[in-house]
């Protein structure tokens, strides 16, 4: 499998990242080594595993969905979120 | 300096004259970059008067800037602590300075953090290993009676072995993960980084136990390992001869003398072998970037940390996670959105999760009738800063250590000697899950012998 442009412009859109212009043949070619790396996966005689994996027996749990609000978790954060105002976070004009 | 069982027994006025002389010489030696706080000329970071322990970047102190080594975290405040930090108070212990450490745990050498590099107390031109090269250079430079860490990949074991101190990762499910920062949560575990096999039993007992706020957390008691410990006990115990041979010569010269002394002091020595190491690490990082994709997904300039300014709200996500990652992080959630990417899943996730059940089984199958695994922690002693500046390489750092956290198995790592540039070698004995005592009555064993 190789990784080229297009395949990396998708998995940037996907990710919300941007890789600079200068940076962009590095980081094509080392994902390339990496997926060709993984690749020797397929060595290996997997047909009769298990697809899903959890290190827990039984799996997780399940819990009760009871709310729960710490106050001071809630006005810490706000209080260095990057740009806040009156209790909320502002973030650029979604909407013009 | 002064081990954690020593400093348990000492009346507050000591400890606070501990805490008092550590200031002052983690001043002196700064150039070291073991704590964020000498890398950026600050006063150590302190919650309570208990005895010290560093603690990763990574793990939530209440109102400490505690950042993963990362610029997107920036100005984060941490508003809730860790479980294992209310766990160390409850016991007389207190965080006490943040240690350096890999971008967000990824890395085998400390060297991707924002802040600098961490030198290896033994040689100030090799790396401290990582990702919590900090925690480790901490304690073996004098500079920390004992640290927390994490390791996802190795990351305890890796940085001990370089160092020269123990480090323990526990199985997963023992300790509260509730707290720390997370990078692949299907295989992260906070453990403790010491002077010593006792210290480490002794920081484990204080951390592990059920905490109902971590979903993975193991729901029975915690048992005491450190009251328990038992340097005599005598164990069947299974050398990895392949990674025995596969490793350099320094290490395996140190593996044969540990392993002719384990014999002679009355252990019963059995050999085995586990799949090309080449499956660990591909089945690793397929899935550790997967859930490295998705946990940083939350960092997009909204609620906390770094923002860059952009033109409309995606200009904002795009630009703040662009400047605020560093270029491995950003590599490895491309990788995990790759794997995870509608056509590509079957083929690489769903791959390696099988793969998984395989090297999960392999464990089981040599632990069914050895007490406890003996393999080297390193391929190599400390490599040089910037040697492995070819991310595959660096990734292969990790053979040894990694299979261990895709099986959610306990290990401990501990040193066994010295190459001839005196840099320490180390190794680990694995055990099944939940089988801690069974893994640090072995590494006392061998501790003792080795003194």
């Amino acid at each position: 499998m190789k990784i080229d442009n297009d395949l990396l412009c998708k998995l940037e859109n996907l990710a919300a990242l941007q890789i600079a212009k200068d940076k962009r043949a590095g980081v094509i070619e080392q994902l390339s080594e990496i997926v060709a790396f993984v690749e020797n996966l397929n060595e290996l005689d997997l047909d009769l595993q298990e697809p899903t994996f959890t290190i827990l027996a039984g799996g997780t749990p399940l819990r009760k969905d009871i709310p729960s609000t710490d106050l001071h978790v809630r006005d810490t954060i706000l209080e260095h979120a990057p740009k806040r105002d009156n209790g909320y976070f502002v973030v650029p004009k979604i909407i013009e | 300096m002064i081990t954690l069982q020593e400093a348990l027994s000492l009346p507050k006025e000591d400890i606070l004259h501990i805490r008092r002389e550590l200031k002052k010489k983690i001043v002196e030696q700064k150039e070291l970059g073991a704590y964020v706080e000498q890398l950026r000329d600050l006063p150590i970071s302190e919650y309570g008067e208990g005895i010290p322990i560093a603690i990763k970047d990574n793990i939530q102190v209440q109102n400490w800037n505690v950042t993963c080594g990362s610029k997107i975290l920036q100005g984060y405040i941490a508003p809730y602590n860790a479980t294992v930090i209310d766990k160390l108070l409850a016991s007389g212990l207190a965080p006490f300075g943040r240690t350096n450490m890999d971008e967000f745990a990824m890395g085998s050498s400390t060297e991707t953090s924002i802040y600098g590099k961490t030198c290896n107390p033994h040689n100030f031109k090799r790396v401290p290993g990582g990702s919590s090269g900090g925690s480790a250079a901490a304690v073996a430079s004098g500079l920390a009676i004992a640290a927390l860490g994490s390791d996802t990949g190795g990351s305890i074991r890796q940085p001990a072995a370089f160092c020269g101190c123990v480090g323990l990762k526990p199985t997963y499910g023992k300790v509260s993960r509730y707290g720390l920062g997370a990078y692949s949560s299907s295989l992260d575990q906070i453990g403790p980084i010491t002077q010593n096999v006792q210290d480490a039993s002794i920081l484990y007992d204080i951390i592990a136990g059920y905490e109902p706020k971590d979903s993975t957390s193991l729901n029975a008691l915690h048992v005491s390992t450190a009251d328990k410990l038992d340097n005599q006990k005598k164990q069947t115990i299974a050398v990895i001869e392949n990674y025995l041979q596969e490793a350099s010569e320094p290490v395996r010269i140190a593996m044969e003398n540990a392993i002719k002394a384990l014999k002679d002091a009355g252990h019963t020595i059995i050999y085995k072998n586990l799949t090309n190491s080449k499956y660990d690490i591909a089945t690793y990082y397929v899935i550790a970037a997967a859930e490295a994709s998705a946990n940083l997904s939350r960092y997009d300039g909204v609620r906390y940390g770094f923002r860059a300014e952009g033109a409309n709200l995606k200009d904002m996500f795009v630009k703040t996670r662009s400047e605020g990652f560093g270029e491995e992080v950003k590599r490895r959630i491309l990788l995990g959105t790759f794997v995870l990417s509608s056509g590509y899943y079957d083929a690489y996730y769903i791959k390696a999760q099988k793969a998984r059940h395989l090297i999960k089984s392999q464990f089981e199958e040599i632990l069914s009738i050895a007490d406890v695994i003996f393999a080297p922690v390193t391929p190599s002693t400390a490599f040089e800063f910037g040697a492995k500046s070819d991310p595959l390489e660096m990734y292969l750092q990790d053979i040894y250590t990694i299979s261990v956290n895709l099986a959610g198995l306990p290990a401990i790592s501990l040193p066994i000697g010295k190459d001839i540039n005196k840099l320490p070698i180390g190794a680990q004995f694995i055990g099944p899950a939940y089988g801690e005592q069974a893994i640090l009555d072995a590494a006392a064993s061998l501790e003792k012998i080795l003194k």
